[in-house]
């Protein structure tokens, strides 16, 4: 569970930087707040909920849920590190840089669809939106990433 | 006409045999729909596979201790005993800590849809995928071979069971033989040490050992009782034996 919960931060937060931070403050919330975790819930969903939540704060906090500083980042990111899979990483750096771009709304909406592959109605549910409203983002956010990296 | 909405659902298997059927119509006679469908099926597959890449990176160590639980014990037979006492044990730490950690014995994560280390059956942590390979096979006498997880002793518990402790990069822990699978009792974060080289660690981790010395009824295996235990299938002893019985 772990390394999707990685991978839901990456998508969320659309940054190396933040997604291991993120996930660290979801692991240990989940841990305190165990006693919320019911069994009819998945753990998956109750887990992505709650980086989800803190993402939101997080960023609030920060007074950029709207505007997501990025590309020189992660550039920086990619020529710091000289390990193995360079072209993963560049591969990677990419595409959170075109996630980093998308308006939160809809970049939570196609993490979640998109890259962790949870159901719609199983999206609106950890989003707390109906139905009708993850659809529409998730056609302006994959319309945006078209644009961004459609095309080849 | 067929909106972004249906064309999209459409890729993310959201839609009924009917409108599937509908769209597949409409983007046969409209090459501009069959294309835009395209361009959308390889932006997700893209997407998919860049950020694939995070689950083959390994999971930081100070993350892989965080879903540990920061060193506090992971044992199962609490969470049962709290389930006994009302709670359900998915509730339990040691579950969900256990849930968490799964997919990391041997630091690097064995993703892709491949079998995780332990998976859940029926409520209980049960060794799979390479962790249960170790397990099945691995004799601790022998020392440890390529393996991403080590097993360290050999055992038999107070109810006569096999139990084996074993260590990877990320985790390590006790596993019991019951009904002929591994029911791992206990699981900790490990050194989350990179790329599957181990510190040669004569004692082991101090906490399971300290699971261990609990459980055990007697002395470890040696060698011999260890091989004689794996011909038989690491089968549970009921009664004692009793070599100089009468």
């Amino acid at each position: 569970m772990l390394p999707r919960l990685r991978r839901f931060a990456h998508g969320l937060s659309g940054n190396v930087a933040d997604a291991d931070d993120l996930t660290q403050m979801t692991v240990e919330r989940a841990l305190r707040a165990r006693s919320q975790w019911r069994d009819d819930t998945r753990l998956d969903s109750w887990l992505y909920r709650i980086m989800r939540n803190i993402w939101i704060d997080t960023a609030r906090a920060r007074g950029r849920m709207a505007k997501v500083m990025l590309p020189e980042e992660a550039g920086v990111e990619v020529g710091q590190d000289p390990s193995p899979g360079i072209e993963a990483r560049l591969e990677l750096a990419q595409a959170l840089r075109a996630m980093a771009r998308l308006p939160e709304e809809q970049r939570e909406a196609v993490a979640l669809v998109l890259i962790e592959g949870v159901g719609y109605r199983e999206a609106a549910e950890i989003l707390d939106i109906p139905a009708g409203t993850l659809s529409s983002r998730l056609v302006r956010g994959r319309n945006g990433l078209l644009a961004l990296i459609g095309g080849a | 006409m067929i909106d972004d909405r249906k064309l999209l659902a459409l890729l993310d298997g959201e839609l009924d045999a009917k409108s599937v059927a509908e769209v597949q119509a409409a983007a046969a006679r409209d090459p501009s729909l069959a294309n835009r469908l395209e361009h959308h099926r390889g932006v997700g597959d893209r997407l998919r596979a860049s950020f694939a890449n995070v689950l083959d990176q390994p999971v930081p160590a100070s993350l892989a201790a965080a879903a540990g639980g920061g060193g506090e014990v992971v044992d199962l037979a609490a969470a049962r005993s709290s389930r006994l006492a009302g709670r359900s044990a998915w509730t339990g730490y040691g579950a969900l800590a256990a849930s968490l950690a799964a997919g990391l014995v041997g630091g690097y994560v064995l993703s892709g849809g491949g079998p995780g280390p332990v998976a859940e059956r029926d409520g209980s942590m049960i060794a799979s995928g390479d962790l249960g390979h170790a397990l099945d096979a691995q004799l601790a006498s022998a020392g440890a071979a390529r393996s991403t997880v080590r097993v360290q002793l050999s055992f038999r518990d107070r109810a006569g069971e096999v139990c084996r402790s074993f260590a990877g990069v990320a985790a390590s822990g006790v596993a019991c033989r019951q009904g002929g699978r591994w029911l791992v009792k206990g699981l900790f974060p490990g050194e989350g040490e990179p790329q599957g080289v181990y510190r040669v660690a004569s004692s082991g981790d101090p906490r399971v050992m300290q699971m261990v010395g609990a459980m055990i009824d007697g002395e470890p295996f040696n060698a011999a009782q260890e091989r004689a235990a794996r011909a038989g299938a690491w089968r549970a002893q009921s009664v004692r034996p009793s070599m100089q019985g009468k």
